[in-house]
């Protein structure tokens, strides 16, 4: 008997599948999963009924790594195999960390792809799969929660994360196995939460003062969208430091001088993290700290010296302040109000040098800690195609100038910091020697003018020019930067036509191949796992086609496909729907690129047609008007 | 798609190609426009949508960011209407040159003088207040249809450069100050 099913018109539209998305705040010294449930933004806990994660990963020589709170524990008796503060390292060359790394209680090796590699009992770690473990395990949280595997991600990066920790970022969760949607400024995602939950139209600043970085956004709020007008910071300033200015201080108090062994200035910083938290409501704190020879030091520290102590930090934030304000041309009277993210923001000096540098008294309303991954998970719902989108969209910017070297080791700035994404932008450079056949280029990032002073993101060399005169050859460099804030850069001769492909090494992130090596090597999943990662991986990327394709035909196919071109398709996705049962992933991807493929046209002329009509659309709703 | 990257930016956005440009009318156009081709909106669409998304967003960007800038358009306007525009010529305009002097002498006097920060804001205000005037003026000149009167709003064009870099100039030194 054929069961038919019987539904009324426009009722598809409704039963549309939920799709199963989160938001992580992966942060420098906790992170957080948040996910929408029945129209509700709530972040997701764990066993132990805790929506905090300790971003700390212990390893161990035979046993899986272990993350959390039971890691961070372990931290003072295990301290080389602890790892906290991975996020500092993310994106971070050999000799960046050196200055960062003698605060880090850790030992470091270099690696072949520039990266610090920490040593442990369980082999030499990268921050990248650091990371990944931490994400892992929210994940695994999350599907646990949700009753399902996770059809993507949002995660959110500092506002003044530079290329190559982005990069790196996405890594972790490619590493991790994870579908990111969208890599997210962490200001944006909290004025999103804010700004959603208040509907306030204006501007708004956010200062986000967390663990490890600080970041000040501002932005303008209006009519549904988000307009990201500038963002500065410092991704190397956060907590940690009024940690460790505190621990610094405790161990010149205690008169503790020389080598100090690992264990014992992890619990350094421990009591001075301490006294931090306790000043934030008592006016003065009692300290005790072992010293070298065993015996105990004790002292008080009151809330007015430890201001004193901690004011040229603070000072240090308002810098960006300064600076963001004047490149969105505004003044401190412009703006209607000033969010505080970030958990270092519950220091009261620190809400008191904001206030009085505003005129005006910060939001302290939300919760710090939750607002970023509350306002990931918002977008993520959107993002994956659980609400109609069309509600809510987020402008945002670049928060560093890029640029690639010229003649002298100076930089050219090919695309300036605060620059709306994605963008697009391409410079003509020529060859400087007769006979010139191949370029080298060279991509940086920073608002520096010299070459020595920037980050260096990528080096690549263009070949294949055909031999000319020196300055007759046109080499256009492309640099393109996509919503989530990444850069891609191409390259190509105009005289001859020769486009040369190139494939850009990142100074200090992986490619595809060493990211595959790494996950094989890792003992983030066994064997059998990462086959089945991988093959979730692929499922979810076909249905996901599947469902846009479906709905392309349904709206658009009478019109805009010959009969030729219709069957064709059908017959694809009659194929990827086929072998998607198969669970061979080679097979499954190559009925993926075939539907790709021959859908291709058909997209184009879709997205023509739409924009054409809704722009014409919007052109006589003006004249009406 | 092709049609999109042929089209001049006045034209994307529907609005006449002029030099007094109605701001806010541009800001809604814009976000109508991102609304419908912003990369958020194809997350779940197919690879080749989701790449055009891209390109056709940063296009709308790049098209916004030189309609919006009075300098920018200005200099877009000039190159549409077939005026060659050279940085690298200076002008012959002796009165301009000289005021260049002049300026450049006052923001040194300033950056020197016993309140810099004070001296500096009352010549960012100066300054302001002659990029206002030379919007203006610039109105004026791309309306007009007499013969002079494109060499005349090349003119202005070289002038509010002129003056917009010395005010970025300005603000560099202010931001050094703090």
């Amino acid at each position: 008997m054929v069961l038919f099913q019987i539904s009324e018109p426009g009722e598809t539209q409704l039963q549309r599948q939920h799709h199963l998305a989160v938001g992580i705040d992966l942060g420098t010294t906790n992170s957080l999963v948040a996910t929408v449930r029945d129209g509700h933004a709530e972040t997701l806990v764990n066993a132990h009924g805790d929506y905090h994660c300790p971003s700390v990963v212990r390893y161990f020589a035979d046993a899986p790594p272990v993350v959390g709170q039971e890691a961070k524990d372990a931290a003072y008796q295990d301290p080389l195999n602890t790892i906290a503060s991975a996020k500092r390292l993310l994106g971070r060359g050999v000799a960046d960390i050196e200055t960062t790394a003698n605060r880090l209680p850790y030992e470091f090796s270099s690696s072949d792809c520039g990266m610090p590699y920490i040593k442990t009992v369980a082999g030499n770690i990268s921050p990248v799969a650091v990371s990944a473990e931490i994400l892992k395990k929210l994940m695994e949280q999350a599907e646990a929660d949700l009753g399902g595997e996770l059809d993507g991600a949002v995660i959110t990066v500092p506002a003044y994360f530079d290329d190559a920790q982005r990069q790196a970022t996405k890594d972790a969760a490619r590493l991790a196995g994870l579908k990111v949607l969208r890599l997210l400024n962490e200001p944006t995602a909290a004025a999103v939460a804010y700004g959603l939950d208040s509907g306030s139209e204006g501007i708004h600043v956010v200062y986000d003062f967390g663990g490890g970085t600080f970041d000040v956004s501002i932005l303008r709020f209006s009519r549904g969208v988000f307009e990201v007008m500038a963002t500065a910071g410092d991704s190397s300033l956060g907590g940690d430091d009024v940690d460790r200015l505190l621990a610094e201080w405790l161990l010149a108090e205690a008169g503790l001088t020389g080598e100090i062994e690992h264990r014992h200035l992890r619990r350094i910083i421990g009591e001075a993290n301490r006294a931090k938290e306790a000043l934030t409501t008592a006016a003065s704190v009692q300290l005790s700290i072992e010293t070298q020879t065993g015996e105990v030091w004790q002292g008080v520290l009151t809330r007015a010296d430890f201001e004193a102590l901690i004011d040229p930090l603070i000072m240090r934030t308002l810098r960006p302040c300064r600076r963001a304000l004047r490149d969105a041309g505004l003044t401190t009277d412009d703006i209607q109000d000033v969010v505080m993210v970030g958990g270092s923001t519950r220091i009261p000096r620190v809400r008191e040098c904001v206030a009085e540098f505003f005129g005006r008294e910060p939001m302290v309303d939300i919760d710090p800690d939750k607002v970023v991954a509350v306002g990931a998970a918002i977008q993520a719902d959107i993002l994956v195609g659980n609400k109609p989108g069309d509600e809510m969209l987020l402008l945002d910017v670049i928060p560093l100038s890029l640029g690639i070297e010229t003649m002298g080791g100076l930089v050219e700035k090919l695309v300036p910091r605060n620059t709306t994404i994605p963008v697009v932008r391409a410079q003509e450079f020529t060859t400087f020697k007769d006979g010139q056949t191949a370029m080298s280029i060279h991509v940086l990032q920073g608002e520096r003018e010299l070459v020595a002073d920037s980050r260096s993101l990528a080096r690549f060399e263009l070949r294949g020019i055909p031999p000319m005169n020196a300055g007759a050859a046109r080499i256009r460099v492309t640099f393109q930067v996509d919503a989530d804030g990444l850069l891609s850069v191409s390259a190509r001769e105009l005289t001859s036509g020769v486009e040369s492909s190139i494939e850009i090494k990142p100074s200090y992130g992986l490619t595809d191949s060493e990211v595959e090596k790494m996950l094989a090597d890792s003992l983030l999943y066994a064997a059998e796992d990462v086959k089945k990662r991988r093959l979730h991986e692929q499922l979810v990327d076909s249905a996901r086609l599947i469902e846009a394709v479906e709905a392309a035909l349904k709206m658009d196919a009478d019109g805009m496909l010959t009969n030729k071109e219709c069957v064709t398709i059908k017959a694809a996705l009659t194929t990827l729907k086929d072998k998607i049962q198969s669970e061979d992933i080679a097979l499954i991807k190559a009925a993926h690129d075939k539907l790709e493929r021959v859908t291709s046209d058909f997209a184009a002329r879709r997205m023509n047609v739409h924009i054409n009509e809704a722009l014409s659309g919007k052109l006589l709703d003006q004249i009406i008007d | 798609m092709e049609s999109f990257f042929s089209k001049d930016y006045f034209q994307l956005f529907n609005f006449p190609a002029v030099y007094d440009i109605d701001r806010d009318a541009l800001t809604q156009r814009y976000r109508d426009m991102q609304g419908l081709i912003h990369p958020d909106r194809f997350v779940n669409a197919t690879e080749k949508e989701r790449r055009m998304s891209v390109q056709l967003t940063a296009l709308i960007n790049e098209a916004y960011n030189v309609l919006k800038s009075p300098l920018a358009r200005a200099r877009y306007l000039l190159q549409q209407r077939g005026v060659d525009i050279d940085d690298s010529v200076t002008s012959k305009d002796i009165a301009f040159l000289t005021e260049q002097i002049e300026l450049r002498e006052r923001l040194e006097e300033a950056r020197q003088g016993s309140n810099p920060g004070r001296a500096l804001m009352k010549l960012a205000g100066e300054l302001q207040k002659r990029l206002m005037g030379l919007q203006l003026a610039l109105e004026d000149a791309f309306l007009d249809e007499s013969p002079d009167a494109l060499e005349k709003a090349h003119r202005l064009y070289d002038e509010m450069q002129f003056i917009s870099r010395l005010n970025d100039e300005l603000d560099e030194i202010e931001d050094a100050l703090n």
